[in-house]
């Protein structure tokens, strides 16, 4: 009895360990298969598709991921109705292809991943290393990539491009992440971003608008000017905590600040309860987010080419957006059948809550321009997905 | 040298001497309730993926989420 007992207690000390070690990157990811049905559905515009992720180890040092996914997007957002342009009807693929090769208590990691858009191409590399220490209580993770975009314009409905317009995009990344074993039941992790851009920055398909004269009451319109580059840098720091009652509660904050003067902070809380015996998990999220405007940004220009550089992006607008989120986890099979040790179906659904602060709804063009209501919009995010190990 | 200078590099040796006997104060089998699913960073990466695509597609801010980027369907 006390053999089968010290048995026990190794192996399940074992498990415990090597779980715990996979969270720290010296052991490989867990072989795994997901398929996801998504859609996000707000300001007008409706995107849904599939989406695939394989993981397949090879030997105990090298890991494969695979991904595959799909956007369809049909509607039209506000900018597109002020300016009359056609609803889209658009697809957007993207693939991923990732290997990590484990050595010793060091990953080493290289990727690849390509964006297709009928006006909009995006192909990024990128490499990172990993390296657990101090008794596996730390792992700290560098990681670069560099991105090549090609931006077309699509001139009618036809889908024709513009011959004469043909953009670049040149990006940099460098990230540097420590994840750190606090106690038995908290653990944190710290994630800085750094993010350089070069090139065409700006949209487009978007466009300025100011006053047709002065103390006139309606409004002209005219191309966006961005700068030619971008340098944007993220702090995060997180923590989680183990429950005594079989749970976790997580928090996070987010600071970010770049060279057009955006400052944006990041709050998120997290609470995670399993139900029997871990078969079934819920999630419950909340997100807080706010940023205030770019230098250039403005929501009506007093006339066209009043400065420099000039934009009426809502994405650099001063806003604020409210996140809640649950999800609901389970696992409809959980002992191993042919190939597959466990399967679960998952659903996930956020509901986002947009509130801009000097963006306005210049759809209502009865309306002065300059004082129309600032505009705001919820949007809907859904996604269903089978997981299987194997 | 001046007397903070001094404490300063006194601090900084007595931190460095003691790296190479840093012990794990969690041992592994201390590890069991961390690698419960409930403690996973990101237990759905596909999840996780496509949420970040959101927000960072309707937000000036980006990075510092782990995720690589890749496109826009954002017009």
């Amino acid at each position: 009895m006390s053999f089968t007992f010290s048995l026990r207690r190794i192996a399940c000390m074992a498990v415990a360990y090597l779980a715990a070690a996979s969270a720290l990157a010296d052991v490989l990811p867990e072989e795994r298969a997901d398929l996801s049905w998504r859609t996000y559905d707000g300001g007008g515009l409706k995107v849904e598709g599939p989406a695939m992720l394989v993981r397949k180890n090879f030997s105990d040092n090298v890991s494969v991921s695979a991904g595959y996914q799909v956007d369809q997007v049909t509607g039209a957002s506000i900018d597109m109705v002020v300016l009359g342009a056609s609803p889209l009807h658009e697809v957007r693929k993207q693939k991923q292809l990732g290997v990590d090769y484990l050595y010793g208590k060091t990953t080493y990691s290289v990727g690849v991943e390509s964006s297709i858009e009928n006006d909009y191409d995006s192909s990024n590399v990128n490499a990172g290393i990993s390296q657990s220490m101090f008794g596996d209580l730390t792992t700290i993770t560098i990681g670069v990539s560099r991105g090549w975009d090609i931006i077309t314009r699509v001139i009618n409905a036809a889908h024709q491009k513009d011959p004469n317009f043909r953009k670049r995009l040149d990006r940099k990344t460098w990230s540097l992440g420590v994840s750190q074993i606090l106690t038995r039941n908290l653990i944190a992790g710290f994630d800085y971003e750094a993010i350089t851009e070069q090139g065409y920055l700006q949209n487009p398909y978007r466009a300025i608008r100011y006053l047709a004269a002065p103390g006139s009451t309606i409004y002209l319109t005219a191309p966006e000017v961005f700068p030619g580059t971008h340098t944007s840098n993220a702090a995060a720091f997180r923590l989680k905590y183990f429950l005594p009652w079989h749970a976790s509660v997580a928090g996070k904050y987010r600071y970010s600040f770049d060279t057009w003067d955006i400052r944006a902070q990041t709050a998120e809380a997290d609470y995670t309860q399993p139900f029997f015996d871990e078969a079934l998990i819920a999630d419950l999220t909340y997100r807080y987010y706010r940023q205030n405007s770019a230098s250039f940004y403005s929501d009506l220009f007093q006339f066209a080419n009043q400065q420099n550089y000039m934009a009426r992006d809502r994405e650099l607008a001063a806003q604020d957006n409210n996140t809640v989120g649950a999800a609901v986890s389970y696992d409809f099979l959980k002992s191993k059948h042919w190939i597959v040790k466990k399967a679960s179906g998952s659903l996930h659904y956020d509901y986002i809550m947009y509130k801009y602060k000097d963006f306005r709804d210049a759809t209502q063009r009865q309306l002065p321009a300059g004082t129309e209501p600032l505009y705001h919009y919820n949007a809907s995010v859904v996604q269903a997905f089978v997981s299987i190990w194997f | 040298m001046t007397k903070p200078c001094f404490l300063v590099l006194l601090a900084v040796m007595a931190m460095t001497s003691g790296c190479g006997r840093i012990q794990p104060w969690v041992k592994p089998y201390e590890r069991e309730r961390l690698a419960d699913k409930v403690m996973a960073w990101d237990r759905d990466p596909i999840a996780q993926s496509y949420i970040t695509h959101v927000h960072e597609n309707r937000e000036g801010a980006h990075g510092g989420t782990g995720e690589a980027g890749g496109g826009c369907g954002c017009n």
